[in-house]
């Protein structure tokens, strides 16, 4: 299989199926697999009696009350389900101008996620986007079907760094809202460098009904460029320009308005109990998951 | 405000082009770079807090152009040379006490009143010196250091007082051009006659700070000698306070030749210096190296006395008896005779017995100091009276020169005139209170104007003093030690504040602005 971004690196995945994601609860109606579930069924784990009521399997009366109060009660059990996990890699033009492209990062968080999700039976769905969300990859589970997923969001990679175009996430997530998916965990994986503004992107992060757990590829000049002196900067998504008199105040003013936009993220995925996670791009991805990825379980 | 190199029109309208012109300089563009960056979000927001030289599109920080004007402007209103004034239309007239002769202190006098000169209005300030007459040292328009090349190093003491002065320069005043003249120097004016100046012309003494204190003399002045030696005089001198000051420590010096002279105390404090020479010259007394007074003495030729035809030979002998006297027929400074020209004249018994021309005009106070001078009052006017049968009187008329007119007859032995006491007397003072020209000024004390100098002195040189009508004396000039409290206020402080001009204060300003700048600047208040 082609896969000139190395995706399905063992050594990567290997230490990718040595963590895994814990759902404090999923919502119903989900397939077997190891997350506790509201749902209440057939499970190991005793949860709780309701009365009988005419269609219930006779198996499931608890005798030994009928016993003793003469009254017919069914016993409930924990019913376990998969964890839906959304992965949305952003593959605009914006992730592919450094010289290491910020993409394939996302891309190998994007595997590394999928993997782990794969490993533990749950449903994962790979939703790349730039100014669009590229629903073309459908959701699936198993564990033979990784590399599926690492040829698909391949193609979707050499698609979108032939063609790189905008990043409109709030575009993208209302497409995704539009698809009326399982509730799930949805990891964004991106610069988050949306040119519409902070608060497009949040006015759509704070409709979806997904638990989020936010990543951002970043470098360091991100926070700190090393820029001086008079110089006009291009916007590489838009063209757009901006003279700036770079000194010391423009760059702390800089610093302060980069520094708001992540904490505008930073909060919301804190209110929806997720996370953000910044992610050095030029760094290893797996010891920076790690963080994430307390004694090797993350707790969506 | 004045300036001293640039129009006040000037000044204005180049503060003017100065704001236009960083105006435009705000508009220009700066040439940039071009880098493609991730995102330009930040930098956008980055520059919207930011935005300062953009001032034509935005005004948020309007005061980055206001500052930089304001400095601007300081450094141009530097360059123009500002001043203070409080009135245009005043004068300035910065007064030295040039009577002063101690050196050190007339050259710190000069100093001072070159510095508080700078400060006034270029176009509306003198300095002038007041000593022997008044001297412009630095006239209106004309830089301070001028003054330097044209102060007279061999000033001679003038007359006591600044009134003289004051007067002068009170005549140029008027209520279009008011006056203030500011002095330096301690000499003392007398309050009425500073109550009685006129409204457009205010005297104010600068301070000139402590300084080392000397004895004052309380008065100096000199006499004939009382050995009668007409060729020598007798000074006098008493200190104002006997502590501190001890006679050893004198030193007198006349034409800067320290003479030999014998002091001797005549009790209540003063004391007398005896026969010096009377050959001109100043004569100056040192304490301790420094200069405490100075009197100009007269010179005493012996009199050279020219006998007319027709003069009584007693008389001719009665005036050869006098050391003093040597008969001289050609250039005589005397003359004795009958005759219209002669000094002491010899007439009638028709005229009156005793007629004395005095240069003085008040007829009271010349005959009251000629009774004393010709010791008038010895003469028994009685005895002659009854020898003549006619009314004995003394005529004092005011003339050009001293002249004495006498009945010739008190010499031929028709009266008993010359076998009296008062004759030979009266014949010897005459021919030597004819002889004294210029008057010598017998006395003099600090403040006090020269008695016989009313109204004015016209002008003083460096002997003698010459009043409005014509008169002429000796100079005499005690100096005052620096600690005499003056009779006039403290001069304002027109041009400064705590001794800083207002250049060194828009200097500071500017300083203190680009400092600020530089603080907004490091604060991220400023671009």
């Amino acid at each position: 299989m082609n896969d000139p971004f190395n995706l399905l690196d063992p050594d990567f995945l290997q230490q990718a199926n040595a963590m895994r994601v814990v759902a404090r609860r999923v919502a119903p109606a989900g397939r077997w697999a190891e997350h506790r579930s509201r749902d209440r069924g057939q499970g190991m784990e005793f949860r709780d009696y309701r009365p009988y009521s005419p269609g219930d399997e006779l198996k499931t009366i608890d005798w030994n009350v009928y016993r003793r109060l003469g009254r017919f009660v069914v016993r409930l059990f924990e019913e376990m389900e998969d964890l839906p996990i959304y992965l949305m890699p952003d593959l605009s033009k914006s992730m592919w101008h450094d010289e290491s492209p910020r993409a394939v990062t996302a891309m190998k968080v994007a595997i590394a996620f999928a993997a782990i999700g794969l490993d533990q039976h749950d449903r994962v769905g790979v939703l790349p986007f730039s100014d669009d969300l590229d629903s073309t990859i459908r959701p699936t589970s198993g564990r033979g079907r990784l590399p599926l997923i690492a040829d698909a969001l391949t193609r979707a990679a050499e698609r979108s760094k032939q063609s790189p175009k905008g990043t409109d996430l709030s575009e993208s997530l209302a497409k995704l809202r539009g698809l009326r998916m399982r509730e799930g965990l949805l990891v964004v994986i991106s610069d988050f460098f949306d040119p519409h503004g902070i608060e497009m992107m949040m006015k759509e992060l704070k409709r979806t009904r997904h638990r989020p757990l936010l990543i951002a590829i970043s470098h360091q000049q991100d926070r700190e460029p090393e820029i001086e002196g008079d110089v006009r900067v291009r916007d590489c998504e838009t063209g757009e320009t901006q003279d700036v008199s770079v000194t010391s105040t423009v760059l702390e003013g800089y610093r302060k308005a980069y520094d708001a936009h992540f904490e505008r993220l930073q909060e919301f995925a804190r209110s929806r109990r997720g996370n953000l996670l910044f992610l050095d791009h030029e760094t290893e991805v797996m010891k920076q998951l790690a963080g994430l990825f307390e004694g090797g379980t993350y707790v969506a | 405000m004045s300036f001293t190199f640039l129009s006040t029109a000037a000044v204005l309208g180049g503060i003017g082009v100065l704001a236009v012109l960083l105006g435009i300089l705000q508009r220009l563009r700066v040439q940039h770079r071009e880098i493609e960056v991730v995102s330009t979000l930040f930098w956008q927001a980055a520059v919207e807090e930011t935005r300062a030289r953009v001032f034509v599109k935005r005004f948020r920080h309007w005061p980055a152009w206001l500052l930089i004007v304001t400095i601007a402007s300081c450094l141009w209103l530097l360059f123009a040379g500002p001043r203070w004034i409080g009135n245009e239309s005043m004068q300035h007239v910065v007064l030295l006490d040039g009577s002063v002769t101690d050196l050190e202190t007339r050259d710190a006098d000069f100093v001072l009143a070159t510095s508080h000169a700078s400060g006034l209005p270029l176009m509306h300030r003198e300095v002038v010196s007041a000593g022997s007459r008044l001297e412009t040292l630095v006239r209106p328009g004309e830089l301070v250091e001028l003054g330097a090349l044209r102060v007279n190093p061999d000033q001679s003491p003038g007359s006591t007082g600044l009134e003289w002065a004051l007067d002068a320069l009170a005549s140029r005043a008027s209520a279009e051009r008011p006056m203030t003249i500011h002095v330096i120097g301690d000499v003392e004016i007398d309050a009425r006659y500073l109550d009685a100046l006129p409204a457009e012309l205010s005297v104010f003494r600068i301070e000139r700070g402590a300084t080392e204190d000397r004895p004052l003399l309380q008065s100096l002045g000199l006499s004939s000698s009382a050995s009668g030696n007409w060729q020598t005089v007798d000074v006098l001198f008493s200190p104002a306070d006997s502590k501190g000051f001890d006679v050893g420590d004198l030193n007198i010096t006349v034409s800067d030749k320290t003479i030999p002279v014998g002091i001797v105390s005549v009790g209540d404090g003063e004391y007398l210096v005896e026969e010096v020479p009377a050959m001109g010259g100043i004569l100056r007394m040192k304490h301790k190296g420094k200069e405490i007074g100075a009197i100009t003495l007269p010179q005493r030729e012996r009199i050279k006395v020219a006998f007319e035809n027709g003069t009584p030979e007693v008389l001719k002998k009665l005036v050869l008896l006098d050391p003093a006297c040597i008969e001289a027929a050609a250039s005589a400074d005397l003359v004795v005779g009958t005759s219209e020209n002669a000094d002491l004249r010899l007439v009638s018994d028709e005229q009156s017995a005793f007629e004395i021309g005095s240069e003085n005009g008040d007829a009271e106070s010349a005959l009251q100091e000629l009774v004393a001078e010709l010791s008038l009052r010895q003469i028994d006017a009685n005895a002659l009276a009854a020898e003549s049968g006619r009314l004995i009187d003394v005529q004092v008329i005011a003339n050009d020169r001293r002249r004495i007119s006498l009945w010739k007859n008190l010499f031929t032995g028709k009266y008993n005139f010359l076998q009296s006491r008062a004759g030979p007397i009266f014949v010897a003072r005459a021919i030597r209170w004819l002889a004294q020209q210029p008057k010598l000024v017998p006395w003099a004390e600090p403040g006090m104007r020269l008695p016989e100098a009313r109204p004015v002195f016209e002008r003083v040189t460096g002997d003698v003093a010459t009043a409005s009508d014509g008169r002429r004396f000796q100079a005499t000039r005690l100096t005052r030690p620096t600690r005499s409290v003056g009779k006039v206020d403290d001069s304002p402080r027109l041009n400064s504040f705590a001794g800083l001009g207002m250049g060194t204060w828009i200097g500071l300003l500017v300083v203190i602005l680009l400092v600020t700048e530089w603080g907004l600047y490091q604060r991220g208040r400023m671009p």
